[in-house]
């Protein structure tokens, strides 16, 4: 007891021993606003003996600017400059008339295109600080110099905020150019776009596997809504679901094993969870109502979908088993497309009052915000680190797609070809 | 059969008188010492005066600092006021010694006596007035005309509140790199600066996660430590300070 008792008095002594140095008292530093990283996109320069493509140069100085635009952090603009003497590598960077311009990093680089393809290196400087933060050299063909440009702003956010950009994510999305809807993929600033399906049918809501080598996607080229796969690097499309009504909005379980997609096979439209393969369904959902339009939590322990079992469409969110199911949105009108943030945090989705608009709400269901406000906006789609939201936008005439900012800002047009251009997805990064 | 038998004792008046005689030559020896010793005069105190510190007027306002000699010659001129830059209250004026009049007889006493405190009375507010504006003129003119800052510094340092001065600079910085992608930021940092006014340590205590908060923050110790000069008294500082946008509670 005694013992116990000395134990008890040495520990409240240890407590009443003053506190580790950091618990000193802090003096605040404040300053206004969030300010944009002023940057300078010089246009590479040839490598030594290599010949100069400006044309070149110009094309990735611009992908580069883009790109860091659009993350929000950057007012990044290209800026000529004298080349330097030495290349590359061996000069020594001026900052000071950086500095005195107010940038605050500077991106140069050289390239090389010889008969055996395009070679590539950027650097990134910090003008403050008067050092150089990164350096990366990519080798390929020439026809990968947007994609290098791409990969190089991935790294440069990588470095400064600690968290990859997604320049190298493409888009899918279902068009209408050929005057059937087909599936399409392009690079996420509407650049290099590829047709994927020839179904010469309607084939719509697209979803990508977590690793981006397969698609699922509905189509009627059978005369019944199924749900087909495909590898990105095939022609053929393999029948997962052609169960009996419909077999839509499939969407992949973030660990790629399961997929969840509406079935209307017993009547009304359920959801229904089914191996890759399209074995083992599981109904999750059972109400007298329509539920369609299932978006996994990025840890695969949730799922937001769409249900009118209250009247009109809202969205409810339910455990993967399809238990504990509570709605989510009561802001009135009409609510659907949910689509789950990379973090788990917020929920993107359309909100139908009068017009078609994307709203923000956190995964709670509290803090809803609007983002777009002009013509019918549908289907937000996010990028896979988190910054950008995809959708569909008729603003301009046509269907065509857009990109913007968690807040609503930077809202740009990525899709260029004709007809109809909706249900944009990211593909993971390359 | 008690028997009384007489004593004569001759040997007492002998004793008597020598002591006598002994007694008499003693004083006389004490007078005659008196008179041969010197008049001292009177015993003088000792007063020991510490001329390090020496008491001052009024001691919550700090000790006098010499005065340069032109100020020293304004002074001179001025009329007497105290040392420090505060108004001292004013010091009551010497009563003016007056002729003794008599006493006033009759009903002319009590007119006269109030005659008397009224002139008094107002030559001691015009006395006071002088010399409150005396006292603010020559320190008028000391803030005008004089330098500013600690006293024996040669104006390459920083005053005494060097963490506020430093906190001024890292502001003006940090207004120039913030960028943050979090809603609420923040960056908790230990700065150590040498004698030279070099930062020579950054330590991040804390972090809410912000790297690029993180890097604009570093950014502005960089450029603050462009503009700062040395602590005063060439020592070293040690700072904590937390950054983070304005506006923005620290969870």
């Amino acid at each position: 007891m005694s013992r116990i008792t000395a134990l008890l008095l040495c520990l409240s002594m240890l407590c009443l021993l003053p506190g580790p140095a950091h618990s000193a008292s802090y003096i605040e530093v404040t300053a206004p606003g969030n300010r944009q990283l002023k940057l300078a996109v010089v246009p590479a320069q040839p490598a030594a003996g290599a010949a100069a493509h400006p044309e070149l140069a110009n094309e990735m100085a611009e992908t580069e600017a883009f790109d860091l635009n659009m993350s929000g952090l950057f007012a990044a603009e290209r800026h000529d400059a004298a080349p330097l003497p030495q290349g590359l590598g061996l000069s020594v960077i001026d900052y000071v008339p950086w500095l005195s311009a107010g940038y605050d990093y500077v991106i140069r680089g050289e390239y090389a295109l010889r008969s055996d393809g395009l070679t590539a290196e950027f650097r990134l400087f910090d003008v403050l600080g008067k050092k150089q933060l990164l350096v990366k050299r990519y080798i390929g063909q020439a026809k990968d110099l947007r994609y290098f440009a791409h990969a190089f702003c991935d790294e440069v956010l990588g470095t400064l905020t600690g968290e990859k950009g997604a320049f190298t994510s493409r888009l899918i999305y279902v068009s209408s150019q050929t005057g059937h809807k087909e599936i399409y993929i392009m690079d996420w600033d509407g650049h290099n776009t590829q047709q994927i399906t020839r179904n010469r049918s309607i084939t719509i809501s697209p979803d990508i596997s977590p690793d981006g080598r397969e698609i699922i996607f509905t189509s009627y080229k059978r005369g019944n809504p199924d749900l087909y796969k495909r590898a990105l690097s095939s022609t053929v499309d393999v029948p997962i679901s052609t169960r009996r009504g419909l077999n839509i909005t499939g969407a992949w379980s973030p660990d790629g094993t399961k997929i969840a997609l509406a079935l209307s096979k017993d009547g009304n439209t359920e959801l229904y969870t089914i191996n890759r393969d399209g074995s083992a369904p599981t109904r999750l959902t059972v109400s007298h109502s329509a539920n369609v339009s299932p978006a996994w939590s990025p840890d695969g322990s949730k799922i937001a979908f769409v249900s009118d079992r209250m009247g009109r469409p809202q969205i409810f969110v339910m455990d993967a088993n399809g238990g504990n199911v509570h709605r989510l949105t009561t802001n009135g009108g009409s609510n659907f497309n949910p689509a789950w943030s990379p973090k788990g945090d917020k929920i993107a989705y359309t909100h139908q009052s009068g017009s078609f608009q994307i709203y923000l709400m956190n995964a709670d269901g509290s803090g809803n915000t609007q983002l777009t406000t002009v013509g019918r906006n549908e289907r937000p789609r996010w990028s896979p680190d988190g910054r950008l939201l995809a959708f569909s936008s008729e603003r301009s005439g046509s269907d065509s797609i857009y990109v913007m900012r968690l807040d609503g800002s930077g809202q740009t047009k990525v899709s260029h070809t004709t007809g109809q251009n909706i249900h944009p997805v990211w593909t993971p990064r390359r | 059969m008690l028997t009384l038998r007489r004593r004569s004792d001759t040997w007492l008046g002998v004793t008597l008188i020598l002591s006598v005689t002994l007694h008499l030559a003693a004083f006389l020896f004490f007078i005659w010492l008196q008179q041969r010793t010197p008049d001292l005069g009177k015993v003088q105190t000792t007063y020991y005066v510490d001329v390090v510190n020496l008491p001052v007027a009024s001691p919550q306002t700090g000790s006098p600092t010499p005065a340069p000699a032109a100020q020293r010659q304004e002074l001179a001129a001025a009329p007497q006021t105290g040392p420090s830059a505060a108004p001292l209250p004013a010091a009551p004026a010497p009563a003016k010694i007056e002729k003794a009049t008599p006493a006033p007889t009759g009903k002319a006493a009590p007119t006269a006596a109030k005659s008397f405190q009224e002139r008094l009375a107002k030559l001691q507010g015009k006395a006071d007035a002088e010399r409150e504006a005396a006292a603010l003129e020559s320190l008028r003119r000391k803030v005008a005309g004089g330098r500013a800052g600690m006293p024996g510094a040669r104006g390459s340092q920083a005053g005494s509140d060097y963490t506020a001065y430093l906190h001024s600079r890292l502001k003006d910085a940090f207004r120039e790199t913030i960028s943050y992608q979090t809603k609420a930021p923040y960056v908790l940092v230990r700065l150590t600066i040498d004698s030279n006014g070099r930062i020579i340590r950054i330590l991040f205590d804390h972090s809410s996660g912000d790297k690029l908060f993180e890097k604009s923050v570093q950014r502005a110790i960089l450029l603050a430590e462009q503009r700062i000069v040395p602590p005063p008294n060439h020592s070293t500082y040690e700072g904590a300070f937390v950054f983070k946008p304005q506006g923005v509670a620290q969870r």
